[in-house]
């Protein structure tokens, strides 16, 4: 069922896209195909508090950032338009709006990357500190997702060595493994989830909630005068994938360092 | 050019090598979510208010060889807005896909981990790059072939697809266990950044040089 909506939408947009409804289909149609792509993702609910206390902090720095730019005049204005429309906005006022939407967007996106950065640098730190790159002796965790020091100490002690008089006619017995087998695959990425939530969360709040507005309370503005700075997505969004790779590789990269630094 | 030598090749690397993804649900994942971009993209530019208007981005593409300068202007405004679409999407897909990977039955079964994630995140930059020369080739091809559009490359994206050819070439050269790995393809990235820079400052040079000389 979920993967018919999908293409019924987006056929009722392409069929019905200068209509003056057409944002509420396209509202639909990106929800239904966010739906479907999270439907495929079955995250753990133990990041439930620490998502929680992330998206607190994302709030309040936006909530702070945009009372510090901005004037009571063009807050008002927003929660005009959010309880009775723009139509009776007057010409100065709907560009008032517009600047004020503008800004909200690139608070909202620009907020998501501070909190993904720090978050980002909190992990590598505590990875750094727990695989013993450091002399600190810390029981920082995040989450428990990072193994107590002495996890990631692969016991070779039991290997070359074998039980007892090696002959021929020994019957094969098992060699002791040891404790535990490093995988240096498993520890990292399990805090990937915090590390990218707050940008999936800004990127649907200012893309699927903030553009829901601008259809409809703009629409009496020319094309001219919706110019906006920025007018592309956040160009800095490019280092997050070398961010990723950077994570991936965090460990190796930093004994490197540590090894010849 | 460069977006069709860095799709090339990715596919060469991953064929050369043998590299398999995990799960075969991963497969299907990155299937879906790639089918599933250019329609988020198409959602999110409808829902802007610069689609609205007389004119759809199509039908100006189509008048653009005797377009006037607002309509060319016009054009533009929307190009930039469907391209930020496709942008917009192209992160969800990334976003999300990061975590899908992330998860860890897609990490517990394989013990070349390192190389999936790369090769996987490389994934939605490689589609965003398709789609968009996908709806470049659409608009040329409206607007006639010869005649000039007022749309430009991305220099970030432009960038990333540089530092992805160093990476790879790097996984091709390097055996996935060796240690120095990790290092190399920090080096390859930092190396294609500066490259990249070096040569995108060169040529904003050579071309306001150009134009200071007609002027």
């Amino acid at each position: 069922m979920i993967y018919n909506i999908p293409p019924l939408l987006l056929l009722a947009l392409l069929l019905c896209g200068r209509k003056s409804y057409a944002w509420m289909i396209a509202t639909a149609l990106v929800i239904a195909i966010g739906a479907l792509v999270v439907n495929v993702s079955d995250f753990d609910s133990n990041w439930n508090e620490f998502l929680l206390a992330q998206m607190g902090v994302f709030v309040l720095m936006i909530v702070g950032s945009m009372l510090r730019q901005t004037e009571s005049g063009a807050w008002r204005l927003f929660f005009r338009a959010r309880l009775h429309g723009t139509t009776d906005f007057s010409h100065g006022e709907l560009l008032e709006l517009l600047g004020f939407s503008s800004r909200f967007r690139r608070t909202v996106m620009n907020v998501a990357v501070i909190i993904c950065l720090l978050t980002a640098y909190a992990a590598v730190m505590v990875d750094f500190i727990e695989s013993g790159g450091s002399n600190a002796a810390s029981t920082i965790t995040l989450l428990d997702e990072t193994p107590p020091p002495g996890y990631g100490t692969l016991d070779n002690s039991g290997m070359g060595e074998l039980p007892g008089t090696v002959s021929a006619d020994t019957p094969a017995t098992s060699v002791a493994a040891p404790t535990y087998f490093r995988d240096s695959s498993l520890r990292f990425p399990r805090v990937l989830l915090p590390v990218f939530w707050p940008l999936l969360v800004g990127l649907v709040v200012a893309q699927f909630l903030l553009r829901i507005q601008d259809a409809s309370w703009f629409r009496a503005l020319p094309i001219s005068e919706l110019k906006r700075s920025p007018v592309e997505f956040p160009s800095y969004f490019w280092f997050l994938p070398v961010l990723a790779i950077l994570m991936t590789w965090s460990e190796v990269i930093i004994a490197w360092l540590v090894t010849f630094g | 050019m460069l977006r069709i030598v860095v799709l090339i090749f990715y596919f060469y690397v991953v064929i050369s090598n043998e590299m398999t993804f995990a799960d075969d649900d991963l497969l299907f994942v990155l299937a879906m979510m790639s089918l599933l971009m250019p329609g988020m993209a198409i959602g999110l530019y409808y829902m802007r208010a610069e689609s609205g208007g007389n004119n759809s981005l199509l039908q100006l593409a189509g008048k653009a060889k005797e377009a006037s300068a607002e309509e060319l202007a016009e054009f533009k405004q929307k190009y930039l807005v469907a391209r930020e679409s496709l942008y917009a999407a192209g992160m969800f897909f990334w976003l999300s896909l990061v975590l899908v990977i992330a998860k860890e039955r897609y990490l517990v079964s394989s013990n070349n981990l390192d190389y999936q994630l790369t090769l996987a995140v490389m994934i939605p930059a490689m589609c965003l790059s398709v789609y968009e020369d996908v709806l470049q080739l659409v608009l040329k091809i409206k607007a006639g072939m010869r005649t000039s559009l007022p749309i430009e490359y991305d220099l970030w994206l432009s960038w990333f697809n540089f530092s992805i050819l160093g990476t790879l070439v790097v996984m091709h050269v390097f055996p996935y266990y060796d240690s120095a790995v990790g290092f190399a393809i920090f080096s390859a990235v930092v190396l294609a950044s500066i490259l990249y820079a070096t040569g995108a400052y060169i040529s904003r040079y050579r071309k306001a040089r150009e134009i200071g000389e007609k002027a």
